[in-house]
């Protein structure tokens, strides 16, 4: 068995017949912090997409925890995302009810039924991410930071064999974009593998790990000094 | 396999996805849930709306100026992953915890499935008691009662479909309001297999008074308007037939002056806190044949 949860082989990106990127060989492995950069355009989106089954994979080969992207299906896709943890710039957290009330919405729109069960996981991902004490807040009466605080412990609600976070420091200020960053830093020393889509090289620096790069058509792993 | 699809306008959809999404999960059917906001402007419940497409099995679309219901649902149609439609309403709430399969089992039986609306037995608060009355006493209806005029029973907010007989039915991508029963029309002319089950949504979204009135009116307008330009015959409904025999029989320059001098005593009724539909059917039938003057 190999370590990998996502691998790639001379795969293309295509937005609909567009090609976006080609000749994509990469693999990240299980436990790995990962980002992804690029410009604007470049193509961290779709590749993103492609990821978690929004754009088909037209070309080459791709495996992403156990699901082969090339022969993918669309009733496929709940399951495949179900391994996947995804955290979004926006948070789409309901702002109609409370952050615990979020949390059980999706606990039982991916199959959770007893409540002492869903409670309890509900009270580990907060603790987690140290939202321990704001179960009883909405959204809305939450700052920016603890908005994706709590989306990041959403995301770790069926224990995801890879997190994908499109842009999670994207509406926050460097300060707490810092903050998030550590408690997504946190998470992956407990263990869960990360991809993270940015564009916030201050964050890459302080927090230094492996680095892919969407540029010209391509994806290829940079050392740190040359980003 | 099915494509849940709701046409929303201001409306927070939240519970009811939530509740097709356990369903959807529960019963194993291969299902996804399209959202189409047709440019609410209520921005509130179309944001929550929109962090809807969280859900993995949940898309969500959106679109700047309001095409209407008919239109709305055409995009809805064509995004579908799968041939069996589920359309619902954002204001309906299904009943039975088999909802979805009740459907599903049966939809090699029929290309259009029906399972009847109900409306809550507790009565609501007066400004919404007209909308009430009508849909208690008119709209829920046995399936035998339905099955008696079996198309123009069927009520689209809540109807399974399969995907052609659809995009056909529904090819008049107009705006207006009360376009069902051209739908209902299409799909008679089509000879679409219409099957009746018992299974009912609740229908939660009840129009105040005024507006109701107001609806029933435009939609009246459509009716008209289809007539004339012969999209459906002059008999289809029922209030169309009553019309066409007071114009033969030249009772309806009558009917018309006559109702006029009640008219404002009969809306006064309608927002009371008895409305009476025997009024309601007069008062439609007078605001018709006012119509059909017109146009005349």
């Amino acid at each position: 068995m190999s370590d990998a949860v996502l691998e790639l082989k001379n795969a293309a990106i295509f937005q609909r017949e567009n090609l976006i990127l080609s000749d994509v060989n990469i693999k990240i492995n299980k436990g790995e912090f990962v980002y992804l950069i690029g410009k604007t355009g470049s193509g961290k989106s779709s590749f993103m997409k492609t990821l978690y089954g929004d754009l088909p994979l037209q070309q080459g080969e791709g495996h992403i925890v156990d699901f082969d992207l090339q022969t993918l299906k669309q009733k496929q896709i709940p399951f495949l995302r179900r391994k996947l943890g995804v955290v979004f710039q926006d948070f789409k957290l309901l702002n109609d009810r409370t952050v615990t009330e979020n949390l059980r919405f999706v606990l039982k729109a991916t199959g959770w039924k007893d409540k002492q069960e869903m409670d309890t996981r509900i009270e580990k991902v907060l603790d987690k991410v140290d939202m321990k004490t704001k179960g009883f807040k909405y959204p809305y009466q939450l700052s920016g930071g603890e908005q994706q605080r709590v989306a990041i412990a959403r995301a770790l609600l069926n224990d995801p064999e890879l997190i994908l976070a499109d842009e999670p420091t994207g509406n926050l200020d460097p300060q707490t974009s810092v903050e998030v960053m550590g408690v997504l830093q946190e998470i992956n020393k407990n263990g869960n593998t990360i991809l993270m889509a940015t564009h916030d090289y201050a964050l890459i620096l302080k927090y230094p790990s492996k680095t892919l790069k969407c540029d010209g058509n391509k994806v290829f792993e940079v050392v740190q000094k040359t980003i | 396999m099915v494509s849940i699809l709701i046409p929303v306008f201001n409306y927070n959809v939240v519970d009811l996805v939530e509740l097709l999404n356990s369903m959807g999960i529960e019963s194993d059917i291969p299902f996804e849930i399209i959202i189409a906001d047709d440019a609410s402007t209520d921005l509130a419940s179309a944001k929550i709306n929109s962090d809807l497409d969280y859900l993995t099995n949940v898309t969500y679309y959106d679109w700047k100026e309001n095409k209407g219901r008919a239109a709305t649902r055409d995009f809805l149609a064509r995004k579908a992953t799968f041939d069996t439609l589920l359309f619902l309403d954002a204001d309906v709430m299904p009943q039975a915890k088999e909802f979805l399969s009740k459907f599903i089992d049966r939809i090699n039986d029929a290309d259009v499935i029906f399972g009847g609306v109900a409306y809550s037995i507790e009565k609501p608060k007066k400004n919404n008691l007209l909308r009430w009355t009508y849909g208690k006493n008119r709209e829920t209806r046995t399936v035998t009662q339905r099955c008696s005029t079996p198309y123009l029973s069927v009520i689209s907010g809540a109807i399974c479909i399969k995907k052609e007989v659809f995009i056909k039915a529904n090819s008049y991508l107009d705006s207006g309001y009360g376009l069902d029963v051209l739908f209902v029309y299409n799909l008679q002319q089509a000879k679409a297999k219409v099957l009746h089950i018992d299974n009912p949504v609740l229908h939660l979204g009840l129009e105040n008074s005024e507006i109701y009135i107001n609806k029933t009116k435009s939609g009246l307008k459509t009716l008209a308007r289809l007539q004339h330009t012969k999209k459906i015959p002059l008999n289809y409904r029922p209030i169309q037939k009553v019309a066409l025999k007071l114009q033969k029989l030249n009772l309806a320059s009558g009917f018309i002056s006559l109702f006029s001098k009640v008219e404002d005593r009969t809306i006064k009724n309608l927002l009371s806190s008895k409305p009476s539909l025997k009024l309601f059917d007069a008062y439609r039938l007078y605001y018709f044949l006012k119509i059909l003057q017109a146009d005349a």
